[in-house]
């Protein structure tokens, strides 16, 4: 990991089309602005982490007969009804 | 590829022409939370070639555990589908509204509990003022 030191409005510049801004620093938070292109995502860490390990754990589920089950769960013959009223969105 | 399960069920899977694995169980989250809102940018507009809001579909991952009772859907990073070119991606919302786990049970169960509060105003006369 590169480490460098900044003072509040220091910046730090990546791959040439990427700023990162400390803007403001008020006890133990640090508020930081970030300017990239559209293409480019940015996203908390522990939000990231978070759907990352959540499409793990969905993507190991092998649950085939199961879902079958679900469906003759009364609760979910309520759903196919409220699913012909919804609207497209 | 999405397969439907089961005629008329709101989970479907999801899983690559190339590869089967991984498969995901996927559901339509409007079915989970009838005010299940999500904005497109023009970032993902122009990602996705979307041209009209009919071509978008959305769906939301699901996590289905040994006990079933506790699947979980991820209404904080749904799938949107252009389907009039069949291309989509993954978006994580940025808001504090949803989160990457959601009961189905829950959920479902509050929405009857909604109806039935509904239901109950409308069957006294003495309270139907319309």
């Amino acid at each position: 990991m590169l480490v460098l030191t900044r003072k509040k409005d220091q910046s730090i510049i990546i791959n040439e089309n990427i700023e990162i801004t400390v803007l403001d620093i008020q006890g133990d938070q640090v508020r930081i602005g970030i300017k990239a292109p559209r293409e480019v995502s940015v996203h908390r860490k522990e939000i990231f982490l978070q759907i990352s390990e959540e499409n793990r754990k969905a993507a190991s589920t092998n649950v085939k007969a199961d879902l079958d089950n679900l469906l003759k769960n009364s609760r979910f013959a309520a759903l196919k009804k409220a699913d012909g009223d919804q609207g497209a969105k | 590829m999405i397969d439907s399960d089961e005629e008329g069920s709101p989970f479907k899977w999801m899983q690559g022409v190339d590869e089967p694995k991984p498969a995901f169980v996927i559901v339509d989250p409007f079915v989970i939370r009838k005010d299940y809102e999500i904005r497109l940018d023009d970032e993902v507009l122009n990602e996705l070639e979307i041209k009209s809001p009919s071509d978008v579909s959305v769906f939301c991952i699901v996590v289905v555990p040994d006990d079933i009772s506790k699947m979980t859907v991820n209404l904080q990073a749904p799938v949107v589908i252009n389907c009039a070119n069949r291309r989509g991606r993954q978006l994580i919302l940025d808001t504090d509204r949803y989160g990457v786990r959601h009961y189905i049970l829950d959920e479902l169960r509050r929405q009857e509990d909604k109806a039935d509060a509904g239901a109950d105003e409308e069957k006294g006369p003495v309270h139907n003022h319309k």
